[in-house]
């Protein structure tokens, strides 16, 4: 591949977040590759070399793209860390499929005493946001949730922070409803 | 569907022609001199046409009927009744009896000028008109008073623009603000086209220099109206949107279809992707370890200084502990009324016989409950055996709940 071809693709990775490809196209030099599991198509994001991520923005005064409900959203994240992630000892991608249900269960128990309606609301809220920056993907037909691409761009030096957050977290408890 | 299709072609046809009355204000003798309907100029420029397509031989009258045959006789009779007399169209030779007639070609530049005024707000036509001045000032040709008029034109026509887009944006509305918003473009331009005559202007005719003062002083306010303006619509577009005026689709496609350097041009300030927000590691634990804690949302009620007094019934309790003691206490008096504790105590290891005795104290200091451990002065000491220390005392029932 061309440096030319490489720059396309690295610019459009910039314009539009990351591409999901047929896995029959090369990876362009500097992105990172995701098979997804069903092996027909992968995804490429850009990957800055250093393990350099946008959490730098603040140290360099520059504005970070801000998150609508940071915390609400943080914690649905990582309640959905908690579910995908089965196997703690390898990276999180691409992780186990999981349920809208279980995901707002540990979102309930982190946060209890909120009524349902408010915690389906919050919740499904902050799914639809992560669904749109690809952090998940989530399939609102089925109900199911699973890691996006962008899940593994937490640098290697963030597991064992991550290892540990999910650890505290509780587990989804079977037999939880939400009354609707 | 079709009524909001007939809704918008009027809003549009209503705007058309609010702007050519605009245009033609300062020539009309009565203010419903002008046309009221787009479809009257449709019509005109029909007519120029055939006329330019029947070249020096002209039209009669029922060729000019035949060439506008898609709009209503009276229609055309009344336009023909007007642009006659106005000599939009005139006889083609000057003799009784006449059926051909000419088009006046001034009218019809006018029309082209209107359409474009039409479409820019007349701020093109200010940056020509500067232009040309400037050439045909630079060419020193020009009298004094040309030079002086040039001045006031320029200030006048300068001073109206300002005094529109003041008004809009301190008083208008971000819509109508937006619909000018043709009025902004290309203000750098046009400010230093307006900058240059006034150089020459002053170069060339110093004597002017109070002209020039004033021509100074509408560039100047031209150029913060402008500006203030400009902000106004960038905040109305949000921080969100404050880089794309334009919407989402097209940034898509020009994402898609851009060339290498066009799209490395607009991102070349970008340092990463742009479109989605990064959740640090951070970020995450500390939003799960600051979940706020649920309240009830009531507060206690405040406190009568006054002792509640026989407020709570002593009936009325219910406490799983003192009910364990009671258990505890009856288990160990049987049917008796008192019994000794080393009685209780003896056969047992110390530490069930410490899990008993602690039992019977509380049972003993529960001031709902009716038993009472009375000890006596002496300690008995017993080595080898449990408990090695031990006072005598009597664990009996009280005479009845206090």
């Amino acid at each position: 591949m061309s440096s030319a071809e490489a720059a396309l693709w690295w610019a459009r990775a910039r314009a539009e977040g990351p591409l999901r490809v047929p896995s029959a196209t090369r990876t362009p030099v500097g992105m990172l590759r995701l098979v997804e599991p069903g092996g027909e198509r992968c995804w490429l994001l850009p990957k800055p070399p250093d393990d350099v991520t946008p959490a730098v923005l603040p140290e360099l005064r520059m504005q970070a793209i801000p998150v609508e409900y940071p915390n609400e959203t943080s914690r649905v994240l990582a309640a959905a860390l908690r579910c995908c992630w089965t196997d703690s000892q390898a990276s999180p991608w691409p992780g186990q499929p999981t349920t809208v249900r279980e995901v707002l269960d540990v979102v309930d128990q982190l946060v209890p005493g909120r009524g349902e309606e408010v915690l389906l609301r919050l919740g499904t809220g902050a799914l639809r946001r992560l669904h749109a920056s690809r952090w998940l993907d989530v399939d609102d037909e089925a109900q199911r949730v699973c890691f996006g691409p962008r899940v593994a761009t937490w640098p290697d030096q963030d597991l064992p922070a991550l290892r540990e957050l999910c650890r505290e977290l509780p587990f989804p408890r079977p037999d939880w409803e939400p009354d609707r | 569907m079709n009524e909001q299709l007939g809704l918008d072609a009027a809003a549009a046809e209503q705007a058309v022609v609010s702007v050519f009355e605009q245009i033609v204000a300062v020539l009309a003798r009565q203010a419903d001199a002008a046309i009221t309907d787009a479809a009257l100029f449709q019509l005109a420029d029909t007519l120029f046409a055939a006329f330019a397509r029947a070249g020096e031989d002209g039209l009669t009258a029922e060729q000019i009927r035949a060439a506008c045959a898609a709009f209503p006789d009276e229609v055309i009779d009344n336009r023909l009744g007007v642009l006659r007399k106005l000599g939009a169209i005139q006889p083609a030779f000057d003799k009784p009896y006449q059926r051909e007639y000419r088009a006046s070609f001034t009218s019809y530049v006018s029309m082209l000028f209107v359409q474009r005024m039409l479409a820019r707000g007349g701020q093109s036509e200010l940056h020509q008109l500067l232009t040309l001045e400037k050439i045909r000032l630079e060419g020193g040709q020009s009298t004094a008073e040309e030079a002086r008029e040039v001045a006031v034109g320029v200030t006048t026509a300068l001073r109206l623009l300002v005094a529109e887009l003041v008004a809009l944006t301190i008083g208008g509305t971000v819509e109508a603000l937006r619909e000018r918003a043709p009025l902004l473009w290309n203000a750098k331009s046009l400010i230093d086209q307006a900058s240059a005559v006034h150089e020459i202007l002053l170069e060339f005719w110093p004597e002017l220099s109070r002209w020039c003062g004033e021509l100074r002083s509408a560039i100047a306010a031209y150029e913060d109206a402008s500006t203030n303006a400009s902000a106004r619509l960038m905040a109305a577009a949000g921080t969100s949107r404050a880089l794309n005026l334009l919407p989402p689709e097209m940034w898509k496609r020009f994402a898609r279809r851009a060339t290498v350097d066009e799209l490395a041009a607009v991102l070349a300030d970008q340092v990463f992707d742009a479109p989605a927000p990064w959740h640090d590691v951070a970020d995450l634990a500390e939003a799960v370890a600051g979940t706020p804690q649920p309240t009830s949302g009531r507060s206690t009620p405040p406190r009568s200084r006054v002792p509640d007094g026989d407020e709570q019934p002593p009936g009325e309790w219910s406490d799983a502990e003192a009910e364990r003691l009671a258990g505890v206490a009856e288990e160990v008096l049987g049917d008796r009324d008192a019994v000794a504790v080393e009685q209780v105590l003896s056969g047992t290891d110390w530490v069930t016989a410490r899990r008993v005795l602690a039992d019977l104290v509380a049972a003993s200091n529960n001031a709902r409950l009716g038993y009472q451990l009375t000890w006596s002065g002496t300690v008995e000491v017993r080595p080898g055996s449990v408990p090695s220390w031990l006072t005598h005392g009597v664990f009996e029932r009280a005479r009845g709940p206090v």
